[in-house]
């Protein structure tokens, strides 16, 4: 998406005191060679003083009949439009948005219209997290559940306030809520001490990149996160948990099947009974294994240890809703040794705890019929487009030879040729990030624009 | 709404395109007598509302100092010419809300 003869903007953005400010500090002040105009919202001294630095008052900007997911900023296109008259004065722009602000309008203000679309390339949204406050903003603010969903880059932030267990926790909550944002941690000995070229310069996104940060997101979602496989002896065994994120732990314990079997056949065995409606059960009660789900009742708060009798020898699986590490999980065989998995396998959580946001990959090696597909789009994005956040992607056509690649928010688009596919697999990816999105109706939809 | 999507990378059409906006850019200017420090912004939307012309034109003027002028024009950018134009700035109630 990037064109050498637009500008590349990057949006900063994140909550209140998760170091917006002090990242955009460190952007001014390093020795990368660009000189940033820098637009933002709240009123402070930068302390570069030969920036371009302006201060925008937000001025919302409705274009159609009132419709939310076609609100721009109309500050921004004022400062946009000033900026172009001195446009040999900086080679980029950040643009530092209030830790309230919703990212939408900034990031449509870059789609708007044919000309904002010829002078600005979005170089991406780069959002800043407080790691040890982030679960308390994301829970209370819609506006910080929007600022991860709509990010290209999430900074994780004041590192050292947090142990290593809780920011893997931290990461993976983020990783549920947007999959195809590249994660960074900032350095925990210094705050929003990143690589800059992990924010400047991106490029908007590239599929293959969050491939390789996430391999494992365009699998199936699974209402749990972890399964491990262990060889039991008979006897009583124990699980022993300390307290974590959640009152209660949903797991399974079941008889592996006789032949090898992978953890996502496991996981496939198990899909289904998590979908069960059971009461919590107390450490009173023994667990037996059994093809069904569990919750561990785990209140009062403190350490718990649930009794588990193994009537066969053999390989069990344990499947957890929740990755062991968040609440020190432990099996625990007869004579009183910590049991270690044969085999364990991750998955993606589909019940995060963000349970309305989420993200779509569609994939086909099929070339697509332009036609069709552009109907489809449009339907699509009239109907759901204030509920999708980010679209990007790579698009194969019958009969193009080049490969297109897409990219919007909520109802906008921007389109580009990235010249001929060359060598490369010739195959359409397209990732919709959003909220409650009708992901049957997109799969479906999607589907029906192959070519025949 | 949406944008009117397009995948054919077809750059005459981009240029004419763009040739519409420019024009109606002018004309904005001349019938509102704005001078290079505002910033007029043209866009060609669908429009949503039943009983419309599937395309609207939508131009919004934002100049310092002064609060954003918006007007819509109930047809296509290509069909857009300079009667219209300065039509639709003479008597903005024809144009349809202005939000303002």
């Amino acid at each position: 998406m990037t064109d050498t003869s637009k500008i590349p903007v990057t949006v900063l953005t994140g909550f209140l005191g998760s170091g917006k400010t002090t990242l955009l500090n460190r952007i001014l002040s390093e020795n990368h060679g660009q000189r940033i105009a820098v637009i933002e919202n709240e009123f402070g001294e930068i302390g570069v003083d030969h920036e371009l630095v302006i201060n925008a008052e937000e001025e919302i900007f409705e274009m159609n009949n009132g419709c939310i997911c076609c609100t721009v900023r109309g500050d921004l296109i004022r400062i946009l439009g000033s900026l172009m008259r001195r446009r040999d004065r900086f080679d980029r722009i950040v643009v530092e948005t209030t830790g309230m602000a919703n990212p939408g309008p900034v990031a449509q203000t870059f789609f708007v219209d044919d000309d904002m679309r010829d002078q600005f390339a979005l170089d991406g949204i780069v959002t800043m997290v407080d790691a040890r406050h982030f679960d308390l903003h994301v829970d209370e603010n819609e506006e910080a559940r929007e600022q991860i969903a709509f990010a290209d880059v999430i900074v994780l932030n004041k590192t050292d306030l947090v142990t290593p267990a809780e920011l893997d926790a931290l990461e993976r909550r983020v990783r549920a809520m947007n999959a195809l944002a590249r994660v960074v941690r900032a350095d925990p000995s210094e705050r929003a001490r990143i690589p800059m070229e992990s924010v400047l310069g991106i490029g908007g996104f590239d599929l293959s990149r969050a491939l390789e940060y996430k391999p494992g997101f365009l699998e199936p979602e699974y209402p749990f996160e972890w399964a491990g496989r262990y060889r039991l002896e008979a006897g009583r065994h124990h699980l022993r948990l300390e307290p974590g994120p959640d009152p209660t732990m949903g797991l399974a314990l079941f008889q592996a099947a006789p032949q090898d079997e992978t953890a996502h056949d496991a996981a496939e065995r198990a899909f289904k009974w998590f979908s069960d409606d059971v009461e919590p059960v107390s450490q009173e009660r023994a667990l037996v294994p059994g093809d069904e789900l569990v919750i561990l009742d785990l209140e009062p708060r403190g350490a718990k240890r649930f009794a588990c009798d193994i009537r066969a020898p053999g390989d069990y699986w344990l499947v957890t809703q929740h990755l062991p590490d968040e609440f020190a999980l432990q099996l625990v065989d007869p004579l009183g040794t910590v049991l270690q998995p044969a085999l364990q396998q991750s998955f993606d959580p589909g019940h995060s705890h963000d349970d309305d946001i989420g993200s779509l990959s569609l994939e086909t090696e099929q070339p697509l019929d332009p036609r069709k597909f552009q109907d489809w789009l449009g339907r699509e994005l009239q109907v759901q487009g204030a509920s999708i956040y980010r679209m990007k992607g790579f698009l194969h056509f019958k009969g193009v030879p080049d490969r297109i690649v897409i990219q919007g928010v909520h109802m906008l688009t921007d389109n580009t040729s990235l010249g001929p596919w060359g060598d490369r697999p010739r195959r359409t990816q397209l990732v919709f990030i959003g909220r409650r999105l009708d992901t049957e109706s997109l799969m479906t939809g999607f589907d029906a624009c192959l070519a025949e | 709404m949406p944008d009117l999507l397009r995948f054919d990378h077809d750059h005459a059409v981009d240029q004419r395109a763009a040739e519409y906006r420019s024009a109606a850019r002018a004309w904005t200017c001349d019938a509102l007598s704005l001078d290079e420090s505002a910033t007029v912004l043209v866009t060609e939307l669908c429009c949503l509302e039943p009983d419309c012309p599937p395309r609207v034109v939508l131009i919004a003027v934002f100049a310092p100092h002064t609060p954003r002028r918006q007007c819509r024009i109930h047809c296509a950018l290509a069909d857009l010419d300079e009667a219209r134009v300065r039509q639709a700035w003479l008597a903005p109630t024809s144009c349809g809300d202005s939000h303002d």
